[in-house]
Parts: C-alpha cells; structure tokens; sequence
C-alpha cells in the first residue's frame, strides 16, 4: 500500500457534492457575514484588516476541522480498517496530514474567493491600497499551524471533544500566561496560539515566539505520530 | 511445503496490570476451520487484533502465513471484524470501492460481492440508514475483495436475521471445500459444533483446551458440553 494510494482513497472521500456544498457554506458563513458586518459598521476598511478577521475566524473552522476530519475515522473504525487493509501506521498519518493541508488550503482559497466578490459588491467602500500578499501568505501559514494542531489534537485523543477541550484548555493556560507575563514578560513567549494569530502584525513576534512555536508544533506533532504508531486500536 | 498458517509462540497482552492475554501459544493449519471460544473478556478479540496487527503484544511472537508483520500479507487475509467499520455517510458501492482501491481490486469485484451478499440493490442509500444485518453482510463482502485464502472471522453472524446467518454458514462451508483456512470466534456453540474442524477455549487469556472437533466429540455430548465441562 503505497501512499498514493492513501490520498487516491482520502481524495475519493472528499469528492462529492454533498460535502462540497457543505464546507462552502460552512466557510462563508463563518467568513462572509463577520466581513460583512464590519463592513457595515466602518466602510473605510483595508483589505489588511479584513484578512486580520479572516485570521481569527477561520480559526476555529480549521481547528474544528481538523479534529473532526482526524477522529471520524477512530469513530468509525475505519483506520482499523486501513491498518488490517495493510496501510502502514505511518503512510496512514501522513496521508491525514496531507488532506488537512487540502483542507486548510481550500478554505483559504474558498475565503479570498469570498473576500474578492464581497469587495465587488462594495466597490469603493473597501478601501484597497495593494494586493495584501503578505497577508495572505500569513494567514495560510497560520492556518497550517493550526490545521497540524487540531490534527495532533485529534490523533493523539482519538475523541473529538477531548481535542477540542484540550484546545480550550492550551487557549486557557495562555490566558494565565498573559498575566502572569506582567510580572515575568518572559512568559508571553509561552503562548504559541497567540503567536500564531499575530503572523499577520510581524510587529509584535520576536525570534523566542518563533522558537517557541516551532518547538511546541514539533512536539505536538512528534508525540501524537509516536502514539499513533504504537497505538491499540 | 509449510502447512503452518499461524503460529504464536507464548504470546502475551497486558492493559496497565490487566492481563488480556497470557502466554498464548497455538498452531493452525493450512484448509482447517478453527473456532475461538470463550467467556466475555476471554481474550478472543484480543488474540484476533493482534494477529491483524491493531494491537502490539506485550510479549511473545507470532506468524501469520509465513509473514511476522501482517501487513504484508494483506492480499491472502480477509476480515469480518465484530463491529461493521465503514465511512457512515456514504453508500455500501462506494464504501466497498474505497476498500477495493486500498486493495487493488477492480471495481467489476466490488458489483459482484454486492450481489452476492444481497446489498445490490441498496443504491445510494447511506452506510448509517443500514440495518446491523446489512452493516453486516456488506463487512463479509469486504471481506471476500481479494479472494483471501485465510479468513478471519469475529462474530460473523452476531445481529444477522435467519436468512443472513445460513447465508454466513453456507459460505464458510465452501470456503471448507475450496480449502480456505477460517478463524471463527463466536458464541454459537451450535455453530461452531457443525463448521469447525477445531475449537479453541479460552478462559481470563489463557487457552485451556486446543482439540479437533472430532476429538471433543469423542468424550462429549457435544461442544456446549465440552465448554462447560472445561471452563466452569
């Protein structure tokens, strides 16, 4: 079983109108009205800042995402399945990571989609300078990040509301952090989701938010392939 | 030639201090029909999932034809697994082409098995508006993809209605005469009495009588006897 074959079987998965039409709708309603409603209220508005609430938003949809597209599959049985099929454990996780790619990918494009036909519609109300590249790379890399979070959330819990407790729960503790860093500022660094929403304001990373997220991104993402590959399942 | 199709040598399962399995050594041949029974917790699915490879054993080693990683010999293995894993919305053709993908099997295979375990005229109905019988008969169908020559069944007939459960009977009756070799767990005693050429009893992980049917029939009245007699 190659890993071709794995991601001929997952595309074969996605390929279908029905779920097509519901992760379009799930995007825009997640991204089309907030934009929209920010909008209404400031129509003096750049496409850098709406790009910014994109960021926020399509957050949760990713993370959720994610954790949802991981566990189904321990839900339903179906990595069993793979792995008595002769999937490899680790062809196996790859795979997933790869359609999560596919999917953070898609939403990103679903949301410029988005972004460009609400800009027609409002014409000069939205204030364009230049085409935000910038932005928008920041904005997939931060959905990357928090595409693999919500994966290793999912692979190493194997339950989706356990993932997404622990989310709440990484998103809590770096509450704590935050104040904690007025009297320790070295704790701010200690906030890798924080981090990661901040990749479209470069303003306010430093190279130790970096470091810290990439070593808190490649220990989750370590540790939930090591338990996936030893895992009974 | 080596007629050996598994083999496990003192294998062992423990959950934290929980033994699953202990020090479980069998051999089954090549063409035999081979019943694994025992009380609930026994350790019977946990003997098949580590043959499969879904679980790791603590201690001890084993082969399954020929092969000590399981996933290499995919192709000559087929699997009736005790609960019905398919992708829930979508229909049994497409679950079984995802299947038949993972395989490398044809899709005129998958039209075929459909037909023959009766889920041909399903359509697009979903794999969650599915009754357990039909959940059930579309597991076998998985099951038989590659033509396996070892089949490895848990509960094959558990939930299925009268017509479902001699369809199951008829066809490990000829898998028997095409020389298949079977693993069947169940609880029908009468079942595996009347399709097994050998039965395992397994009692808190640990088999406690490894007999040819024939044998077991010898001394006793019948297997439910022969079970009774040896695990209580």
């Amino acid at each position: 079983m190659t890993l071709r074959q794995h991601l001929d079987i997952e595309f074969y998965k996605l390929n279908r109108p029905d779920y097509f039409i519901f992760f379009t709708v799930l995007v825009i309603s997640l991204v089309a009205f907030p934009i929209y409603g920010m909008i209404k209220l400031s129509p003096l508005f750049t496409l850098n800042e709406l790009f910014s609430i994109v960021n926020q938003v399509g957050t949760l949809a990713v993370v959720y995402g994610a954790i949802v597209a991981i566990t189904r599959e321990f839900t339903n049985g179906t990595n069993r399945k793979r792995i008595v099929n002769g999937y490899s454990r680790t062809d196996l996780f790859i795979s997933k990571l790869i359609i999560v790619f596919y999917y953070v990918s898609t939403v990103v494009v679903l949301t410029a989609f988005t972004l460009l036909v609400l800009v027609a519609f409002k014409g000069s109300e939205v204030f364009i300078n230049s085409f935000p590249r910038q932005k928008l790379m920041a904005v997939l890399g931060a959905i990357i990040c928090y595409g693999l979070i919500g994966a290793s959330l999912g692979a190493v819990t194997t339950k989706a509301h356990r993932a997404i407790l622990i989310f709440w729960g990484i998103g809590f503790l770096e509450m704590i952090l935050d104040i904690l860093s007025l009297t320790h500022p070295f704790a701010q660094f200690f906030r890798p989701l924080v981090s990661i929403g901040n990749f479209t304001s470069p303003e306010h990373l430093y190279t130790w938010h970096y470091i810290i997220l990439g070593l808190f991104l490649a220990g989750l993402l370590g540790g939930s392939f090591l338990k996936f590959k030893r895992a009974d399942f | 030639m080596d007629s050996t199709v598994i083999k496990t040598e003192r294998l062992s399962k423990f959950y934290g201090s929980e033994k699953a399995l202990d020090n479980v050594s069998i051999e089954i041949n090549k063409g035999e029909i081979i019943g694994i029974v025992g009380p609930n917790g026994s350790g019977k699915s946990t003997l098949i999932n580590i043959l499969l490879g879904l679980r790791k054993p603590s201690s001890g080693n084993f082969t399954i034809l020929g092969s000590t990683s399981p996933d290499t010999i995919q192709h000559q293995l087929g699997v009736v697994m005790d609960r019905p894993c398919f992708y829930f919305r979508v229909s049994a053709k497409a679950n079984l082409t995802i299947s038949a993908k993972t395989k490398g099997v044809g899709e005129e295979r998958v039209d075929e098995l459909l037909k023959l375990v009766g889920l041909d005229q399903t359509g697009a109905k979903r794999f969650q508006d599915f009754s357990y019988g039909m959940r059930k008969r579309l597991e076998i169908a998985d099951a038989l993809l590659t033509n396996p020559e070892l089949i490895i069944m848990d509960e094959p007939t558990n939930g299925l209605d009268p017509q479902g459960i001699i369809f199951v009977r008829n066809l490990i009756r000829r898998f028997k005469d095409e020389g298949k070799t079977v693993i069947l767990a169940s609880h029908y005693m009468e079942e595996l009495e009347k399709l097994c050429t050998g039965i395992i009893f397994l009692k808190d992980g640990e088999v406690v009588l490894q007999d040819s049917t024939e044998n077991l029939l010898r001394d006793h009245f019948s297997i439910e006897q022969a079970f009774a007699t040896t695990i209580y």
